[in-house]
């Protein structure tokens, strides 16, 4: 589904991945761990095709009903009609622009791409408030400002609620757990498990190992020095408890 | 064509902070036929709504109720003969210096639409106690050359326990100064927002505002949409003259085409203050690199029990935001579409009356998008 090779990245002139490869099949789930600055947000900006993230060589393929698109060749709304997601680490507070309509027009952008008909207003406030309902959001913040004045714990649900909603094909979580207590952790990973299907895949990115424990990633990569130097199951994050990184 | 921007003169300094407590700001405009009788009353959120009614209408049905100072009293019976009088009275102020007052004695059902260039310089609107009203003041199009400039000043007064909501709009191409005064008694409350757009040169609007009574409170938003290089400059004083009085201002400025928004905002917390709490700020988007901004949001603060913050900020559209909006299948000239049109149209949440905030909504969008 995305293949990474030999990606070079740079930020302001500093090189943050350095020949960085990685392969995700759909159905499965990678998560990411490693020290701060080790490039894993870098990775998932550079994927979502954030533009102050310089890609200096290398490629990003993503493969969409059979045909192998080159990701670094479309803009970053482009890259989000074709099922590429990022919930990101801080969520941005816009005032001024409702949530639900936020959340509708951004579903339309999809349905139009895809050549769906696209809701009523009616039809995508039921949707909408049917999905709340899974992030144990409150349906009001539907109505305010987006994310506006929201806790660092609601915003990261209202993200989880957009990918609810876009039914994306290949889903980013930049430390989506960070900022969770542990009653809204597990109902955000309850949704990711229900999303989860043989048709899509996760990419987390994680300090901890504490989300893992509700939701079981496939492969588990150890990023450090904008590298990935090991890779392996559950066990391996264990073993990060044990021993930190510097045994790496 | 002359594009001489016109200066501020002697006439337009702030009224010191000793002598705030009658409006002392000494200015002798040149006077303009009055024609206050033509007060346009809204029925609806829709413009086309709008329908003229004689002050008269106002008077019969118990609403309002006109004064003039140094003038006898004001009864007849005949209907048609009171419109006459009245519009007598009211033209007569192109003569002399007597000051008409309109009280609005209950809470109208309806907006006001007031055109400041049908006022003369001297009229008041008293807000009686305990009633609410949603006044509209607006510019119509007028001929004037380019370096011409209309003058147009009004007072209110709010009585105890009595509301105003206060729009003001002065979106035409006339360069306009325009002064708003404003005396707030006990409990009373005065909400306005003001927006300054248009193809105008120079526009200027003063506002000053003079909480007298125990727990008024004040909220001043608005916004400058400047563009082709104009300068629109809005100044604001809110003197707090009693105890356990709010005020709140929201400012912000969109400006593009090397144009200049100024803001100049002072709240005087003098030594009667006690219990006051204030929160000012002004934001400020620049959509190229050659329009500026001067801002200058300011308190000055005589008393120690009071809570008072304050803030500024300039920026172009936040780079963030636009990724952000991009990662959910936005495209990007849309992204910055909709975030500037929500960057102004947030400056009418606090606005109560549906139309006086579907007025302005629709003065944004048609500044913004010509529609």
């Amino acid at each position: 589904m995305l293949e990474i090779k030999n990606l070079n990245v740079s930020v302001e002139g500093t090189k943050v991945l350095k020949d960085f490869s990685l392969s995700i099949e759909p159905g499965t789930v990678h998560a990411i761990m490693g020290p701060n600055g080790s490039g894993k947000s870098t990775l998932s900006k550079v994927i979502a095709g954030h533009p102050d993230y310089k890609v200096e060589s290398g490629s990003i393929e993503f493969e969409k009903d059979f045909n192998k698109i080159d990701l670094l060749e479309l803009d970053p709304h482009e890259r989000s009609l074709n099922g590429i997601f990022l919930a990101n680490q801080y969520p941005v507070e816009v005032p001024g622009i409702n949530n639900l309509d936020f959340l509708k027009e951004s579903f339309n952008n999809h349905c139009k791409f895809q050549g769906a008909s696209e809701p009523t207003d009616q039809e995508f406030e039921k949707l909408a408030l049917k999905n709340i309902d899974r992030v144990s959001l409150s349906p009001q913040f539907l109505y305010r400002g987006l994310n506006e004045g929201f806790s660092g714990g609601e915003k990261k649900r209202n993200e989880i609620l957009q990918m609810l909603l876009l039914n994306p094909a290949f889903s980013i979580f930049d430390e989506t757990d960070s900022g969770l207590d542990i009653d809204s952790l597990k109902v955000v990973t309850n949704c990711l498990n229900e999303a989860k299907s043989s048709e899509n895949a996760f990419l987390l990115i994680t300090h901890y190992k504490r989300i893992l424990d509700f939701i079981k990633p496939d492969f588990i990569h150890i990023l450090k020095d904008g590298k990935i130097v090991k890779t392996g199951d559950i066990s391996l994050a264990n073993e990060l408890e044990k021993k930190g990184y510097d045994w790496l | 064509m002359n594009l001489e921007i016109p200066r501020k003169t002697e006439a337009w300094k702030f009224s010191p902070l000793g002598t705030v407590n009658s409006f002392n700001i000494k200015t002798k405009p040149e006077l303009k036929k009055v024609d206050f009788h033509k007060i346009k009353v809204a029925v609806g959120p829709s413009e086309q709504q709008v329908h003229t009614v004689h002050l008269q209408d106002l008077i019969d049905s118990g609403t309002a109720e006109v004064s003039f100072k140094k003038s006898e009293s004001y009864f007849f019976n005949d209907s048609n003969t009171k419109r006459a009088n009245l519009d007598r009275n009211l033209e007569s102020l192109t003569k002399s210096e007597k000051t008409a007052t309109l009280k609005i004695l209950k809470s109208p059902q309806s907006t006001l639409w007031i055109d400041p260039n049908s006022l003369s310089s001297n009229i008041e609107i008293e807000i009686c106690e305990n009633s609410n009203a949603n006044i509209l003041f607006f510019e119509t199009e007028k001929d004037q050359a380019a370096d011409e400039s209309s003058f147009s000043k009004i007072s209110f007064s709010i009585d105890q326990n009595a509301k105003l909501e206060l729009g003001v709009s002065l979106s035409t191409a006339n360069n306009s100064f325009s002064q708003i005064n404003i005396s707030v008694g006990e409990g009373a409350h005065f909400n306005s927002y003001s927006l300054m757009s248009g193809a105008a040169v120079y526009k200027r609007l003063e506002t000053n505002v003079f909480l007298t009574g125990k727990e008024s409170r004040a909220t001043l938003n608005g916004l400058n949409c400047t563009r082709a290089k104009s300068i629109f400059d809005y100044h604001s004083n809110v003197f707090h003259l009693n105890k356990d009085q709010v005020t709140h201002q929201n400012y912000k400025a969109v400006c593009k085409d090397q144009s200049k928004s100024i803001f100049s905002g002072r709240v005087h917390l003098t030594e009667n203050s006690s219990g006051a709490a204030v929160h000012q700020l002004n934001n400020n988007l620049l959509l190229d690199k050659k329009s500026s901004v001067d801002t200058q949001p300011e308190l000055n603060i005589y008393h120690d029990n009071v809570k008072a913050s304050h803030g500024a900020t300039t920026s172009s559209l936040d780079e963030n935001h636009i990724f952000y909006f991009s990662s959910r299948g936005f495209k990007p000239e849309h992204t910055k579409k909709i975030l500037l049109e929500a960057f102004c149209k947030s400056t009418c949440s606090n606005l109560e009356s549906p139309g006086i905030k579907e007025f302005f909504k629709k003065a944004i969008s048609k500044e913004l998008y010509g529609v």
